[in-house]
Order: structure tokens, then C-alpha cells, then sequence
């Protein structure tokens, strides 16, 4: 069979079709290891309802200093200081999963990474 | 003094996959969806090109049903101390790209920042930024660089 794909010239040598069987082979293990980068609608959703959020994060900050908040598309769907909480009280209302932030005093302030 | 390339242009020319209009004037505030088995939960991160690693909060784990401490543990350093987290494999989806990746969580659940940074999600992108305008392209870095 591998003979074959030599002869039909599909390949010019049996070194070519090795060649070329090896380097598949590594994308592919590349591929498990790093993720293929798949196309991912959820998260491209999110990023529609970023604005949204960020803009309900920006006018309610104060109101809710020190909590956790669910959001879904800039609405607040559960606040509190328990995050898991939170979260479930959002589920138990049908948004699952919501997007969870939590509000500290340093967001106020710049940021000057690692 | 640059050298121009092959095509003698100065630099190459990449095409993104993806444009976002970012807002946040304290950072670059991206949305991500991070998977552990079927459990979703999603959250603002920032994008850290100083940041070594991946690092959420430990909420975020838990909610996906990650036990924190199951995890290989690492000191985490920062400007003002350091902390530790733990190394778990998850998939994060941003910006419409998922890609498995080996992230930190932080075991002190006061620990409130999540970042993007290097290993696990830029090394796996192509980024570009202007700033100016508020504006990231992104790529996954298999996706073809060229038009």
C-alpha cells in the first residue's frame, strides 16, 4: 500500500511519504498537547456581552465593593461575599454559567502588573 | 538598523482571526470561558505579557469542581511578595479561540486578580495591540500568518 502511493506519484520517494507521515504525526501531538485553537462560539458570545458587563461593573463598583457579582449580559443576576454562593444562586436562576467578578478596592487603582 | 525581508518589506504582514474593542483603561480586560471536564464558568482576565503563567483566582476553580490542592503547587512572585498556586489542566476560550493549557490557581482565596500571561495562552496566540485605539487581534498560532 505504501509502495503504492510511491508508484501512483503521489509521492516522489518512500523517504518523501516518511518524511511527510512523521511531520503529521508531530502537528498531531502538537495539536493534543497545545489544543487546535478550535473555533469556540461561547466565548465569542461573551465577548459580544463584554461591553455590557464592563459598563454595569463601571456604574455599580461602589454599590458593591467586596463582593462577588453574576452577571449576564449587563444585568446582575446574584451579589455576595460567597463566591460559590454566587455562583449557584445564578444557576438556580437559569444562567449557567454567569460571569462571575469580584469587586476589590485595587480595581480603582492602576495597575502595575506582576 | 531593520532588515527588510525576503519580500523586502521591512516587517511581515499577519492577518487575525479576530478584532476586539477593549474599554478598560486600567488594562486589557478580556472574557474567558474556562472548561474543566463539562463545567464552564466565565470571567474578566487581564492580559499580562510580564505574567509567566496563567493565574486565576481559586474561586474559579471550585466552581468548575477543581480541587485546588490536587494540583502540582508553585511559588508565584510579584513585586510585593509572592503566593502560591497549583497547576491544573484546563481549556480557556477567548475571544472565539479555545486552547488546552496548563493554568494557576491561587490557593489564598483573597488573591483577586486573574491574568492571561505567557505560558499557556500567549504562547499558544498572535497578538496584536494598538492601544491607541483600544483594539486586540488575535490568532491562534497555527492559524495561517499571512493573506
Amino acid at each position: 500500500m505504501v509502495l503504492d502511493r510511491v508508484q501512483s506519484g503521489e509521492y516522489s520517494s518512500t523517504n518523501e511519504l516518511v518524511n511527510t507521515a512523521v511531520k503529521n504525526l508531530l502537528t498531531e501531538e502538537r495539536t493534543r498537547t497545545n489544543g487546535s485553537g478550535r473555533p469556540d462560539l461561547r466565548s465569542l458570545e461573551l465577548a459580544k456581552d463584554a461591553p455590557a458587563n464592563l459598563d454595569w461593573l463601571h456604574r455599580n463598583r461602589a454599590a458593591y465593593m467586596g463582593e462577588w457579582v453574576a452577571l449576564h449580559k449587563g444585568r446582575l443576576i446574584a451579589h455576595g461575599k460567597n463566591g460559590l454562593d454566587v455562583f449557584q444562586s445564578a444557576q438556580s436562576q437559569g444562567i449557567t454559567p454567569p460571569l462571575m467578578h469580584r469587586i476589590v478596592p485595587e480595581d480603582a487603582v492602576s495597575w502595575g502588573g506582576w | 538598523m531593520p532588515f527588510p525581508g525576503a519580500a523586502g518589506r521591512l516587517v511581515p504582514k499577519l492577518s487575525f482571526r479576530v478584532e476586539y474593542q477593549y474599554k478598560d483603561e486600567r488594562g486589557i480586560l478580556l472574557p474567558v470561558a474556562l472548561r474543566y471536564a463539562d463545567r464552564e464558568t466565565d470571567f474578566f482576565a487581564r492580559v499580562d505579557t510580564g505574567a509567566s503563567f496563567c493565574i486565576f483566582q481559586r474561586l474559579h476553580a471550585e466552581t468548575v469542581g477543581i480541587v485546588v490542592e490536587s494540583g502540582a503547587p508553585t511559588r508565584i512572585s510579584t513585586v510585593t511578595g509572592g503566593f502560591v498556586a497549583y497547576a491544573h489542566q484546563v481549556a480557556l476560550g477567548v475571544l472565539g479561540i479555545e486552547v488546552e493549557a496548563t493554568v494557576y490557581f491561587a490557593e489564598d482565596p483573597a488573591m483577586p486578580r486573574d491574568v492571561l500571561g505567557q505560558t499557556g495562552w500567549l504562547d499558544r496566540m498572535r497578538l496584536g495591540l494598538v492601544d491607541h485605539d483600544r483594539k486586540l487581534y488575535l490568532s491562534h498560532y497555527d492559524d495561517a500568518a499571512e493573506e
